[in-house]
């Protein structure tokens, strides 16, 4: 199986003064393979969010490499990271991170427009999305209109809008009530699916890395344990 | 192209969206930054407005162009036909020959000083000059009556007492002529003469036949002329000059220097408070975008963790500047405009005589370059901030 992101020997540290250095990440290393759902679990404070910030380019590693399809990413040129983030990977946050100013389609339409795309494509692109969220109704709400089910939906259409080949999701459902997150959930798999992505789940809930092809626990930022689910 | 034209059109809608959130904020913004470009164009306006005055003044006394003898001679040679080859100049609408000197006036026994007396041909002077028609007292000579003077209305109070309070020598009163011979003539008041300048208000106004024979020696020693178009003054100078050069030719800034003195001193003023005004816009640009750019900063990151560069952030906040200075740009001109006609319907009655602002339509592009610059100078700063904002921070909601 084709490895999609190796992750290689990553320490990640955090300097607070002189003398106070707390360390993030203890040498981690694994594999993301190509179209998997992996779910990455552990207590706050465990590194989960960390690696997830690595993996998008969001941060950098006090040393170790990341790989992506081959390419050590962490030493890209300011340029390549931009471009990496705008085509090769998207992100789902906990905090649905949405353009406050734009409407659902339109979130999902700017990342088009960010891409390059036409207007008229972008805009036909961001209804085939919305209409598949379920959102057709809700198109041309504003965020603050919409649910916190409704918001992380439309982040996910923005995610799902460009053809990255990764997803990162941090603690999507962390947000939401039991019903809307499950709902999220399934969404996520869904495209896991039917678009083929490489799905990356950040979560403390173990029920929802139940479905996920696998389970990586990390502790004190070190993977302790990784469990292959059986489906 | 079209990457380039959709990169831009987003930007635009982005910056549009974010300048328009907060109507509240916004319209105060649009209102601070319209006074200060009002408060700019004035200044230009007040500038310009004083100027014209100034310079109307000056002309209106004096013509474009005077001509006198050559150094050391009293009288112009052979006037009648430099008249005549002067009118042939196609740029020449009118001309005046004056007679120039000084002479001493007494009023009930006082005797304040010489001053300067003009021997004029009203004909010729009424369609060169406006002094005929300057007068706020009596009338102006008749050219009938060799025995009536003007007074300028400066004048006219110097001769009564040394205080100026307005109290002047009335109409219909006798002042004594004390010419450079000393002989002393009695004149008659008919008429007092606001020049609406300092030169001519100082001035006392025979009638040209009569300096003549009081002051033989000062006969035609002065042509005013007055031209078509202002703007080929050197020109005809030149033209003058070289056609005939046994006189000296000067140009109304030549001799009336002191509008040069008093422009530069306003537009040192002026020019100041334009200074000011574009500091203080380039301060209210960079604290407006600093504001917007610290309320946003979780959307910058957002911007950014979906891939915009940091040349995409930049342009988005300078944009936004941008769209604040051009709206505030033309609210501020349109206020001015508003004002300026204002002005002109109700002119200031000033010593110098009456002013009102003026629009100049060269002023609109360089002022606009200079807002540009200033818009531009006032948002980089908290645009490079922006653009500088980490997103692992705005991620962790440390910012």
């Amino acid at each position: 199986m084709e490895a999609l992101v190796s992750i290689r020997n990553v320490f990640k540290e955090y300097v607070m003064s002189s003398q106070l250095t707390i360390p993030a990440l203890n040498g981690i290393s694994l594999d993301i393979i190509k179209g998997e759902f992996l779910a990455i679990t552990g207590h706050s404070g465990s590194g989960k969010s960390t690696l997830l910030n690595l993996l998008g380019l969001l941060d950098d590693p006090t040393r170790g490499e990341i790989y992506f399809a081959g390419s050590d990413i962490h030493n890209f040129t300011e340029k390549q990271k931009v471009s990496f983030r705008l085509n090769a990977i998207s992100f789902v946050f906990q905090f649905f991170n949405l353009i406050e100013n734009y409407t659902a389609v339109e979130n999902i339409s700017f990342q088009l427009l960010l891409q390059g795309y036409s207007g008229r494509e972008a805009k036909n692109r961001a209804r085939e999305i919305i209409d598949f969220l379920g959102l057709s109704d809700r198109a041309s709400f504003f965020p603050h209109e919409l649910s916190g089910g409704q918001q992380q939906r439309v982040a996910i259409g923005r995610a799902l809008a460009k053809d990255s080949l990764l997803i990162l999701a941090d603690e999507p459902t962390a947000h939401l009530d039991s019903k809307n997150g499950e709902a999220i959930i399934e969404l996520l798999h869904d495209i896991n699916k039917q678009f083929n992505r490489t799905i990356v789940l950040v979560t403390h809930e173990k029920e929802e890395a139940r479905h996920s092809d696998r389970n990586i626990m990390m502790r004190d930022g070190k993977v302790v344990n990784i469990v292959n689910v059986q489906k | 192209m079209n990457y380039f034209i959709s990169k831009f059109r987003i930007i635009i809608s982005f910056a549009l969206r974010d300048f328009s959130k907060s109507r509240f904020v916004l319209m105060f913004t649009i209102i601070g930054l319209s006074s200060a470009f009002t408060a700019v164009f004035l200044s230009r306006g007040i500038l310009d407005g004083f100027r014209t005055t100034l310079e109307s003044g000056a002309v209106d006394v004096i013509g474009h162009l005077i001509v006198y003898p050559q150094e050391g001679e009293d009288e112009i040679e052979k006037v009648d036909s430099l008249i005549e080859k002067i009118k042939k100049i196609d740029n020449v609408q009118a001309l005046s020959l004056r007679n120039q000197t000084f002479v001493m006036l007494e009023y009930k026994g006082h005797v304040p000083g010489s001053y300067t007396g003009l021997g004029i041909d009203f004909k010729q002077e009424s369609q060169t000059t406006k002094l005929p028609f300057d007068i706020v007292e009596g009338r102006f000579l008749s050219g009938k009556d060799s025995k009536e003077i003007v007074i300028g209305q400066n004048l006219a109070d110097a001769l009564v007492d040394l205080e100026y309070d307005g109290e002047k020598v009335p109409v219909g009163a006798k002042v004594q002529v004390i010419t450079t011979s000393g002989q002393k003539i009695s004149y008659k008041v008919v008429g007092i003469l606001d020049g609406k300048t300092f030169v001519p208000n100082w001035m006392a106004y025979f009638n040209k036949d009569e300096m003549e024979r009081i002051e033989p020696q000062t006969k035609n020693n002065q042509i005013i002329i007055k031209l078509k178009d202002e703007n080929f003054l050197e020109e005809t100078r030149e033209l003058i000059q070289s056609q005939n050069p046994n006189v000296r030719v000067r140009t109304w800034h030549e001799e009336a220097t002191y509008v040069d003195d008093m422009v530069l001193a306003t537009q040192f003023i002026t020019g100041s408070i334009v200074v000011l005004l574009v500091i203080s816009v380039i301060i209210v640009t960079s604290v407006i975008i600093f504001i917007n750019v610290y309320n946003r900063r979780r959307q910058i990151g957002i911007l950014k963790s979906m891939g915009a560069s940091n040349r995409f952030i930049i342009i988005i906040y300078l944009s936004e500047a941008l769209l604040y200075s051009t709206t505030a740009f033309i609210f501020g001109f349109l206020f001015f405009m508003l004002i300026n006609i204002k002005s002109i319907e109700n002119p200031i009655p000033l010593l110098i005589g009456d002013f009102h602002t003026e629009f100049n339509s060269r002023d609109i592009v360089p002022l606009a370059l200079i807002f540009v610059v200033a818009t531009f100078g006032g948002s980089l700063f908290p645009a490079l901030s922006a653009a500088k904002t980490r997103i692992a921070d705005v991620l962790r909601n440390v910012i």
